[in-house]
């Protein structure tokens, strides 16, 4: 358990504090040889960007095969869902179903993987080449780009809600007094999409936690680490590519700082949207496992 | 290589300038000769007891198992810095045009000794591009 603990640190850590050490290597190259310093600027930012922009691909395509395995799950239960509705309206009063919720989930995975992911990769893009030429900059339309999708999914969080509440009947299970202070930490220490995920997170607590009378509070767990935990290391590799700009601000130069910066932004974008898809996971298992448990014990 | 070992260049670098003075004195017609077969001996002596300890100690000093970038800078900034040298030796005598050239070929050397980071660079980048 320790030795997986420190691999997957290592995995996310240890590319930052060797950009930190290639830094700090092109200043003694600066001091010697001053007419290289252009040259030495270009290949930093090439080194830079092939160590870190790895754990960010990574980030990349772990939700992008999340969100097509999700979709995938939809198509393959919708027949079965579709036939379960037209012969037994009954069953689906317990559950607290309703197929708009369900359509919408989708409809939300399908968004995020034919619109919002390229987006936010093409919002990298820009970034990236930006700084490579800082005489054609994209900047604008980078964040353009960014402040677009974060409204996107805000929107599509907040329209969650409204659906959850309509369902009625469900609430959140934790207690409110110990709850709001560490929605606030959340909400005023994760720039950004700090307050986008504490209303995700509750929306999705206030659902699951009505579904935990018919699926076990174990199986609820479970199901939420595999939703949250890639979310969860996309958050963190994006607060170590800002600590990072931030730790090197003072020896670096402004464009290896920004870039970092930049990268960071962009990944807590993709943690939004990350956010988006882990709801839609967790609906949709939670659906297909109450559905299975109840076909098995009312039949 | 130590500080005295350093230190000991520098001496002689000095020897060599002042030998460099006598000679455009002494025998003003041969200068030009003199001077490049002198400057290229010392730029040859100087390269593999000062410049080549040097990088690699300071490619020692960073060297991991996963980081080539520390061997790559400190190779294509030793490269472009004796050709820079040279260059300026060359523009010296005259030939502005040869200089010209060589830096160059020099920087179409550093190029190719970073082709294979640009490529891992694109593959990295290659699964951004959506279309």
């Amino acid at each position: 358990m320790t030795q997986l603990l420190t691999t997957m640190a290592s995995e996310v850590i240890g590319p930052f504090l060797l950009v930190m050490l290639v830094i700090f290597f092109t200043l003694f190259i600066d001091f010697l040889i001053p007419s290289f310093q252009k040259w030495t600027r270009v290949t930093l930012l090439i080194a830079l960007l092939v160590y870190l922009l790895e754990p960010a691909m990574n980030s990349f395509e772990q939700i992008k095969m999340i969100t097509h395995a999700i979709s995938s799950l939809f198509l393959g239960i919708f027949p079965i869902i579709a036939a379960i509705i037209v012969s037994s309206g009954g069953t689906f009063g317990v559950v607290n179903f309703q197929p708009a919720m369900l359509l919408f989930a989708q409809g939300a995975v399908v968004l995020a993987e034919k619109l919002l992911i390229p987006l936010l990769a093409l919002a990298l893009l820009l970034d990236i080449l930006s700084r490579l030429l800082p005489e054609i900059t994209f900047t604008k339309m980078a964040d353009l780009l960014r402040t677009t999708l974060l409204a996107l999914v805000s929107a599509i969080v907040a329209s969650y809600s409204i659906f959850i509440t309509a369902g009625g009947a469900i609430t959140w299970a934790m207690s409110g007094m110990l709850n709001e202070p560490v929605k606030e930490l959340i909400r005023q220490n994760v720039p950004l999409i700090g307050s986008l995920l504490t209303d995700s997170i509750g929306s999705i607590g206030r659902y699951s936690s009505g579904a935990s009378a018919y699926i076990g509070v174990w199986l609820l767990i479970t199901i939420w680490s595999v939703a949250i935990l890639p979310a969860l290391k996309t958050l963190l590799t994006a607060f170590l590519f800002r600590w990072t700009a931030a730790l090197v601000e003072p020896f670096a130069q402004s464009d290896v700082c920004g870039l970092l910066d930049d990268i960071g932004r962009t990944l807590f974008v993709l943690c939004a949207i990350s956010f988006l898809i882990a709801f839609a996971f967790i609906y949709t298992s939670i659906f297909v496992v109450t559905f299975v448990k109840l076909m098995t014990t009312l039949k | 290589m130590a500080v005295p070992g350093a230190l000991i260049v520098v001496f002689q670098l000095f020897v060599v300038y002042l030998l460099l003075l006598l000679l455009s004195f002494a025998v003003p017609r041969m200068h030009p000769i003199l001077y490049t077969s002198l400057f290229l001996f010392t730029v040859i002596s100087v390269l593999f007891t000062v410049f080549v300890p040097f990088g690699k100690m300071l490619i020692h000093l960073f060297q991991r198992p996963s980081m080539p970038f520390a061997a790559l800078l400190v190779a294509s900034a030793g490269i472009y810095y004796v050709s820079e040298v040279l260059a300026m030796q060359m523009q010296d005598a005259g030939y502005h045009a040869f200089a010209q050239l060589f830096q160059t070929v020099v920087k179409l050397c550093i190029l190719s000794l970073w082709f294979p980071m640009i490529r891992q660079l694109f593959e990295t980048i290659e699964p951004l591009i959506p279309w």
